[in-house]
């Protein structure tokens, strides 16, 4: 008889075997999860998790799953074991979903396919096949991909790396570097993972003919492609067209490894249902590598579980359920196209000026937002918006009801940002004169912001003769200047670049007489225009039109009396494409450089003579003569300024030549010198 | 040229092979005596009743959904499981003991395997029992061990668990070596030893600082009472040890193919199991990510609802008792038949198997002549067993000890 009984009373407490056990880091996805559940605004998000969700935000089960459930109840089925390779008719379907009847893989029999704890087991099966048959081939993952990659094959006991993919100026795939990095970068022979669709995190595909490419490269390179295809008929609605790539590798002769899940297509997740494929040269060569299949399953677990395996199989094998299947998986891949429509057009209706392609070009479950981690820290802070720093979302926890919210939220932490403040009166009167020269010169400007200097360049549509160039320390003018910008192409910082009214501006920053009222203090933001709002209404309400505004704090020069005035003038984000025209321009090469007379000499002066004619020459030589010059038919008339001073150029000097001469319309000159001697 | 040119044929797995042989066999009187899963009187497969009753409502639940499973598996799943194997035990009132959801037995051994072989030094000892469940091996050496030894169990001579071998060979096996005990319902030989024994055991574990392991199959279906069957556990427990217990529900609730079963994992502290357990979790997530919910859905309702568990307890009792039948039948028949040999250890022995003692030659005979199934070990699956074919099985066998020595 066996009792309960003591066996040894207080066994001293030696140290604990496990005293040295650290705490393992926690699960990414899982920490954005908990901190959304602690979460209490009513707003929150939660687009961390790779769950498909319905246009309620609630886990849903597709119909035709609730309907092989209740046909199995009504079965009378066991709970016998399955074999160690799962169920057959679950595992022929699930390679026939994947394969149709590409390079007659499952006619020739040259298919093993085992069932598989979900995509992540036939991963972990492949895994330690590779490790136990490829001869140490190291596994190269596209970069980034998804997170379990790295540990699933290292713990197999394969070496991993990784070859170009994403590419994060377009948010698009990195052909080229893609393409190098696999022809001169992987050795010949390794193993290279593909995502056959909606590759994760990205969301971003090679199109049809790049897989071909890539399928030829791969050939060239004698790899051994590895497919993990976690979201078939998921991505695009057709669980045809999500199987191209691997069906297209198979046709061109690759024996490619497969991992499939049926977490995503069927939402079966809780119940782990997946299949591995190695497709093999022959059927003699599969049934070897079945029976050493079998060999690393058994200490594995012995056996997958049956639950999910009946379901999928009920639903591929019937074709009443089978068609149900492609429309309530074309419903769930819709559904994610919409939101990313609606998404894309939520931000750029704010006249949020990032380029947003890349939400519907990218498919599947997940969007690669592009969004930096600071501006992902800021959509939780600030928006209650929860999900990994990667800037990673999926797209499955948005709906109707809240994808105007994430837009919102999304638009508030990209947008751009501007708010400066100047606090000495002579400092605000220089910027001021600024703007009237600049009015003077064209009708629209640009205004550019950067972290240490603002430019004010004179539009280039508006003057095709000319560009005015005029920049400004931050330091020097500003005491408060706090922006928000974005990195173009081809900028190392981010920046604005706004465009706008020279008039505007100029209006917008004249003080009137300053003996009698004297500007102290001058703030200006980049806000968007305030109108009141409806009758009923008392809150002011929002055009959404971009503006810049003005609040100047005036005192009375006599009194003391200070008043605030606030200006708005609309303005233009001037889009991204455009920037590489407002890049300063590098010094031209020139001729000749000299100081200029007393500008007011000048322009009394050259008034006199332009009348002459259309145009003025100007020439100088390098013993320091300044001559303006025109004719006409009848006469010639030059004025002549003598023993100027040379300017000292910083870096390379240019040698001057024995004499320069330039020919400028009359008009020009004019509003030249009047400019310039404000 | 094919990568895998050079991969050779496996031999196939031999309960799987044995099972594969009876189902071509066309002889109406054969008998399969291999596979380790309960049949009815009627030699079919049985679903508990329970089981049925609490899939029913599941399957019109439709609050339900196959949304994803924690890692560590369903809470209140592990939370029942534990306490199911550990009962009162003041290590999960103390918070030093709790479970992570396995793919049942074999998923929580190589769960603790692949843990231990990451905190363990990689040439630490792992005793197994001669002889043991055919899967133990594997396992371990998988998850890397590389030094296995086995540890004397059953012995020819007196059809029993030799329990005073077991006990010298851990005292001559290197401290801190880790020891594979199955906590009742011994696979394959259906022999336990004593509570006296069991503290025998227990007392050279303490002294060679061995760490102890529990693979725990057959709770409840061994004598039909599962805190009976936890009784070995519940002392290692009591006593203070750091062990671990594999939990399998494939018996006890013939959930078989659902893949459900539990490690447990107690420490000293609650903090270092805290820690112990964000590590198995890491170890989780690299080779499955989640457990499959179907089954930890139907143990985890029984267990938590009391008329339930009633009822399971009253679903494992049956078999158990069936069971219990069926040795006194075999034995009794065979008695009467003067069959040569002793035969008390049928009855003897405990749960699914019955380790004969017939020999290899026998055993091949009782399969290629008479179409009885059973491992060339001399294993039986007493749930093989019914009162259509225990006559034709009792004289087959008295046949082979008489023809074949």
């Amino acid at each position: 008889m066996r009792r309960t009984q003591r066996i040894v009373q207080n066994i001293s407490r030696a140290s604990s075997i496990w005293s040295d056990v650290p705490m393992g880091p926690p699960d990414a996805i899982l920490g954005v999860s908990e901190a959304f559940k602690r979460c209490t605004d009513s707003n929150k998000m939660n687009l961390g998790v790779g769950a498909y969700r319905d246009d309620q935000g609630k886990p849903f089960v597709l119909p035709c799953v609730r309907e092989a459930e209740a046909q199995i109840q009504a079965e009378l089925v066991d709970h016998e074991y399955l074999g160690i390779t799962g169920l057959p008719a679950f595992t022929q379907a699930a390679a026939k979903l994947a394969f149709a009847d590409a390079g007659n893989v499952i006619a020739d029999g040259r298919n093993v396919t085992t069932q598989a704890i979900s995509g992540t087991g036939a991963l972990r099966i492949g895994s330690a096949y590779l490790n136990a048959f490829s001869g140490g081939r190291t596994v190269f993952l596209p970069r980034p991909s998804w997170g379990n990659h790295n540990p699933i094959f290292t713990h197999g006991g394969n070496k991993i790396d990784n070859f170009a993919y994403y590419d994060k100026n377009t948010c698009g795939f990195d052909a080229a570097g893609c393409y190098d990095e696999l022809r001169n970068k992987v050795p010949n022979g390794s193993v290279v993972v593909f995502h056959a669709c909606a590759h994760n995190p990205t969301g971003v595909d090679p199109l049809p003919e790049q897989w071909k490419e890539l399928s030829a490269i791969c050939k060239e390179k004698d790899f051994l492609v590895f497919f993990d295809m976690a979201y078939q008929g998921f991505a695009s609605g057709s669980v045809d067209q999500d199987a191209f790539a691997v069906r297209q590798f198979v046709d061109d002769g690759h024996n490619i490894l497969l991992s499939q899940s049926f977490s995503k297509n069927m939402g079966l997740y809780g119940q782990r249902t997946g299949a591995f494929t190695v497709v093999c040269k022959d059927s003699e060569e599969a049934a070897r590598v079945e029976s050493q299949i079998k060999i690393l399953i058994r200490p594995m677990y012995s056996n997958p579980p049956a639950h999910g395996a009946r379901i999928a199989s009920k639903i591929l094998n019937d074709p009443n359920l089978n068609a149900q299947f492609s429309g309530d998986v074309k419903g769930m891949a819709d559904r994610i196209i919409s939101m990313r429509t609606q998404l894309k057009a939520g931000i750029e209706s704010r006249g949020n000026p990032h380029n947003w392609d890349h939400i519907t070009n990218q498919i599947g479950m997940f969007c690669f937002t592009g969004l930096s981690p600071e501006q992902v820290a800021k959509l939780t802070a600030d928006h209650h918006v929860y999900l990994t720093k990667d800037g990673r979302i999926s797209v499955a926890g948005i709906s109707s009801k809240n994808v105007d919210y994430l837009a919102n939220a999304i638009h508030e932490v990209t947008k751009m940002k501007f708010r400066a403040k100047i606090e000495k009166t002579t400092k605000i009167i220089t910027f001021s004169q600024l703007a009237a020269v600049i009015a003077k010169l064209s009708n629209e400007t640009i205004l550019r912001l950067s972290k240490k200097k603002v430019y004010l360049i004179q539009s280039v549509s508006a003057s095709e003769e000319g560009v005015l160039w005029c920049d400004i320390e931050t330091k020097s003018l500003f005491t408060e200047y706090i922006y928000q910008g974005y990195v173009a192409p081809g900028f190392d910082e981010d920046e604005i670049i706004l465009e706008l009214s020279a008039a505007d501006l100029c209006r917008a920053l004249e003080f009137g007489n300053q003996e009698k009222v004297c500007p102290r203090d001058l703030k200006m933001k980049l806000s968007k225009e305030v109108v009141p709002g409806a009758k009923n209404q008392t809150k002011m309400a929002n055009t959404g039109n971009p503006v810049l505004a003005f609040q100047i704090q005036f005192e009375q020069v006599k009194t003391g009396r200070k008043m605030v005035v606030s200006r708005e003038i609309p303005i233009k984000v001037v889009s991204k494409k455009f920037w590489a025209d407002y890049k300063e321009p590098l010094m031209p090469k020139f001729n000749m450089s000299i100081f200029m007379p007393t500008l007011s000499k000048v322009r009394v002066m050259v008034d006199k003579i332009k009348c002459l004619s259309k145009t003025v020459i100007v020439r100088a030589n390098p013993e320091g003569t300044l001559q303006f010059r025109t004719k006409n038919a009848m006469q010639k008339i030059s004025v002549n300024f003598h023993n100027l001073e040379k300017p000292v150029w910083e870096g390379e000097a240019t040698p001057d030549e024995a004499e320069a001469s330039v020919r400028i319309p009359t008009r020009l000159s004019n509003d030249l010198i009047t400019a310039l001697s404000q | 040229m094919s990568f895998f040119g050079n991969v050779q044929l496996a031999p196939p797995v031999a309960v799987f092979k044995l099972s594969a042989d009876f189902r071509a066999d066309e002889n109406p009187k054969k008998i399969n005596l291999g596979v380790g899963a309960y049949r009815d009187d009627d030699g079919k497969p049985w679903v508990l009743p329970v089981v049925s009753k609490v899939e029913k409502q599941i399957a019109l639940d439709s609050s339900l959904n196959h949304e994803y499973l924690p890692i560590k598996g369903l809470p209140e799943f592990c939370d029942a499981a534990t306490k199911l194997a550990l009962g009162e035990s003041k290590c999960v009132s103390e918070d030093r003991a709790a479970g992570v959801q396995t793919l049942s037995g074999t998923g929580a051994l190589r769960l603790a395997a692949d843990f231990l072989f990451q905190t363990f030094p990689a040439e630490t000892t792992v005793l197994y029992s001669n002889p043991t469940w055919g899967n133990h091996l594997d396992i371990f050496k998988r998850a890397g061990f590389k030094n296995l030894a086995p540890y004397s169990y059953w012995s020819g001579d007196i059809k029993a668990a030799d329990v005073s071998k077991f006990v010298s060979d851990l005292e001559a096996a290197p401290d801190r070596s880790i020891i594979l005990f199955h906590s009742c319902a011994h696979n394959p030989t259906g022999a336990d030893p004593s509570a006296e024994q069991w503290e025998q055991l227990a007392q050279v574990v303490r002294a060679k600082n061995h760490f102890p392991i529990f693979d725990t199959a057959y709770q409840g279906f061994a004598s039909g009472n599962p805190d009976k069957d936890a009784a070995a556990l519940r002392s290692f427990a009591d006593a203070g040890f750091e062990m671990m217990i594999c939990q399998s529900f494939a018996k006890n609730f013939g959930l078989y193919n659902e893949r459900c079963g539990n490690l447990v994992t107690i420490t000293q502290t609650a903090q270092i199991l805290d820690n112990v357990r964000s590590q198995q979790e890491l170890i989780v997530r690299a080779n499955y990510s989640n457990p499959p919910a179907h089954g930890a859905r139907i143990v985890s309702t029984v267990l938590n609802t009391p008329e339930l568990n009633a009822e399971w307890r009253q679903n494992i009792k049956e078999m158990s008792d069936r069971i219990d039948l069926m040795r006194n039948e075999l034995r009794s028949r065979l008695e009467k038949l003067g069959t040569p040999g002793q035969w008390n250890h049928v009855t003897d022995q405990i749960g699914m198997f019955s380790f004969t003692g017939l020999n290899p030659d026998q055993c091949n005979f009782l399969k290629n002549e008479r179409s009885c199934y059973l491992m060339s070990n001399g294993r039986i699956s007493m749930a093989g067993l019914n009162s259509k074919n225990i006559d034709y099985f009792a004289q087959c066998v008295d046949e082979a000890v008489r023809k074949i020595q």
